[in-house]
């Protein structure tokens, strides 16, 4: 529901109260087949020990429906948290996990924390400003630890891993210098092996994504973005290729996302573009948030966070006659006085979502009416 | 009767030992976020680095305010390479305190050119990940000021309202439209939606250079207004946890510490007062008694820690400390009255 008066904080109480009236109030594009306007009301929130640090992509959501169960990852600086919830939100258990020490004068801070889902298991990574550690999914038995090389680093650069993603039976992750680090990963054990090393960025990784290779050839299964804004389209297999590279325009790329061949990119001047993969044309620029981007999420429903407290979704589809991609917004939220910093789908159709913000000390979940 | 202190020694004192070049040299050396611990033992340095002294209470507050300001600063930032304008605004405003020392004024002038010259040629990115850093410092603080209260920029749980109306940041479009393109490139289509805020453009870049208009007011004094001044306590905090365990946990990098301290206090250069001078205290509660009630009253969770030098297992480190802090021991109480806070404002904004 767009929030129309925005003068001062606004009482969650009141928002609650406020539904009933229809809430999205955008035009429904020609393109896309006509579709209800979606509304959504705010849900129990979910208590976090430590309130969210101000990264971007601050928080991964894993479903595991069979055990009708979510869980939940979110990075407060030099620890991580994970918690599981049933249903509704009520939460279960909750774990900290923290840092590899090494030398410095304060205790590292992790950047990112990712859930990987394989073919044949699911592995929890957390990315630092020491290196990348791994642990089977429930947090609890770390299976390998990758220290980072900081030989080229000049004094004056910050040296970490960020940006993580499964493709098939690999995990990337990014790191400072640029290059995406691919590590080969078994069915079970603790025998991970560093691959690949690929080149492509010479500017920090901001984030990955990927989606199931669609079995054809020169099909593009993963997108990596960094710190100048650019773009590198790859196809992976035992050795992983460069496709295309869609340049940056002078801002970061803090967040990507790729589904059906299309990729969504949001840029730290507040715009989510769309681009063909196969050719890397930009077929849609959306000037969507006011501040930064700091999170994308694709289910089939792209959701978009902002740092301007705004949560959006957008509706994705293909132009009828020429096939182009197309959008149209669907929802609009205002999460007050709260810089974003994560955000997820917490279900496959895209039904609910959750967000974190700095500072907040809870993920807020909303769900469809 | 000219009183003994002047209020332009003062500052002069203080602003000419912040940007002292030794001191400078130390904090533009690529380095770490520092723990909370360290800023605050360097504060406490710098805020008796001339003949005016605070007590623990008074000193605790004066601390939670520039911390809560300094955090308001950096949130709000409409991008991160904003942080670099504030700076500025800060420097901007020192300058006008201290236009007739020409020394003085030259430190803060070649302190201003090796900003520019570290931090003007960095990325959006870069600025990023600076301003993330810095918002790690200060999360969990919700401490209440009432000047921020009153103008509405702080709600009463302590954070810090978030507008969403006003003009974009320099850089960005305001948010509302939706373009498409064909493979050639061109704009095929074009929408317009409700985003649900109420922005307008940017008007124009702020200046980066030693003398421009900056366009953005946060870091400009936030006293050019006079003003009570006030700090609430916030109450029990519901991330307790996540706050006390920075401070009670050991630190098994002490030592690191330490030696970073040592560093960075040994290039200030404090001047001792020379002769009978006896100082004067700078008291921000409005009476005596109230500081001392706020010293007592002060909540567990959000007592200040500074460095405890004797912790250390280096003794040769731990001797050099200790002669670097004791050049500055807390006087005893002169005789004449201390000043009310809000008096030595009022007299500082007819400077």
């Amino acid at each position: 529901m767009v929030a129309v008066d925005l003068e001062g904080p606004y009482e969650p109480r009141v928002r609650r109260a406020d539904l009933g009236a229809a809430g999205v109030t955008s035009d429904l594009g020609r393109g896309l087949q006509g579709s209800e306007p979606r509304m959504f009301r705010w849900e129990r929130s979910i208590p976090l020990r430590g309130s969210a640090a101000a990264l971007c992509n601050n928080l991964s959501v894993l479903q595991l429906p069979a055990r009708n169960l979510t869980y939940f990852g979110v990075v407060h600086g030099p620890s991580a948290q994970l918690l599981s919830a049933a249903p509704e939100g009520v939460p279960l258990a909750q774990r900290q996990l923290h840092a590899k020490e090494g030398a410095g004068v304060s205790p590292p801070l992790i950047t990112q924390v990712h859930w990987c889902v394989l073919p044949f298991r699911v592995l929890l990574v957390l990315t630092s400003h020491r290196g990348i550690q791994m642990y089977e999914s429930n947090g609890y038995t770390m299976v390998y630890w990758h220290a980072l090389d900081s030989g080229d680093a000049s004094p004056v650069q910050a040296v970490f891993a960020r940006g993580i993603a499964a493709s098939g039976h690999f995990i990337c992750v990014g790191t400072w210098s640029g290059r995406v680090l691919v590590f080969d990963i078994p069915a079970k054990g603790p025998n991970i092996v560093l691959s690949e090393e690929l080149a492509g960025h010479q500017t920090p990784i901001t984030d990955i994504a990927t989606e199931p290779a669609q079995g054809q050839d020169c099909v593009a299964d993963m997108v990596t973005a960094d710190d100048s804004g650019l773009l590198c389209v790859w196809r992976s297999g035992p050795e992983f290729t460069l496709l295309t590279r869609i340049p940056g325009f002078g801002v970061p790329c803090p967040s990507v996302q790729l589904w059906q061949g299309i990729i969504a990119a949001g840029y730290g001047n507040g715009q989510v573009h769309l681009y063909e993969a196969a050719t890397g044309n930009l077929h849609v620029q959306i000037n969507a948030h006011a501040r930064a981007i700091c999170a994308l999420d694709l289910a089939p429903e792209l959701l978009s966070a902002g740092e301007d407290t705004f949560v959006h979704i957008w509706k994705l589809g293909r132009s009828p006659e020429s096939g182009y991609i197309e959008v149209e917004h669907c929802h609009g939220e205002c999460v007050s006085d709260t810089q974003l910093c994560g955000a997820r789908f917490c279900d496959s159709s895209g039904s609910s979502f959750a967000v974190t913000g700095y500072d907040l000390a809870e993920i807020r979940r909303f769900s469809s009416v | 009767m000219q009183p003994f202190w002047t209020f332009t020694g003062v500052l002069n004192d203080i602003i000419s030992t912040m940007f002292n070049r030794k001191f400078m040299e130390e904090l533009f050396k690529p380095q770490e976020l520092y723990s909370k611990k360290a800023l605050r033992t360097v504060y406490e340095r710098l805020a008796h680095a001339s003949i005016m002294k605070l007590n623990q209470a008074s000193m605790d507050k004066l601390y939670d305010l520039m911390t809560m300001a300094f955090k308001y600063q950096v949130l709000l930032c409409p991008r991160p390479k904003d942080v670099l304008l504030v700076t500025f605004n800060h420097l901007d405003t020192i300058k006008g305190f201290i236009q007739d020392s020409p020394t003085i004024l030259q430190q803060v002038d070649e302190t201003f050119r090796q900003l520019t010259e570290i931090y003007g040629g960095l990325s959006a990115g870069e600025f990023q990940l600076i301003r993330q850093t810095l918002l790690i410092f200060f999360q969990d603080l919700h401490i209440r000021v009432s000047m921020f209260l009153k103008d509405k920029v702080q709600n009463n749980n302590g954070r810090f309202v978030l507008p969403v109306s006003g003009p974009v940041p320099w850089g960005t479009e305001v948010p509302g439209l939706i373009r498409m393109f064909n493979n050639k490139g061109e704009e095929v289509k074009r929408i317009e939606f409700k985003h649900g805020g109420n922005y307008v453009p940017a008007p124009k870049e702020g200046s980066f250079e030693l003398y421009g208009d900056r366009v953005l007011k946060l870091g400009t004094n936030m006293y050019s207004v006079n003003r009570p001044v006030e700090t609430h306590m916030s109450g029990s905090s519901k991330n307790l946890a996540s706050r006390t365990q920075e401070s009670i946990a050991p630190n098994p990098l002490a030592k690191e510490e330490l030696n970073f301290l040592a560093r960075l206090m040994g290039g200030m250069e404090i001047k001792k007062p020379s002769g009978p001078e006896p100082g004067f205290r700078l008291n921000l509660f409005t009476t005596d008694e109230e500081e001392e009630q706020a010293a007592l009253t002060r909540p567990e969770e959000l007592s200040y820690e500074v460095i405890n030098i004797q912790a250390t297992q280096d003794q040769q480190r731990s001797e050099e400390l200790a002669r670097i802090m004791g050049e500055f021991e807390i006087m005893e109480q002169p005789r004449l009255s201390t000043s009310k806070g809000d008096d030595l404002l009022a007299m500082m904004d007819e400077l």
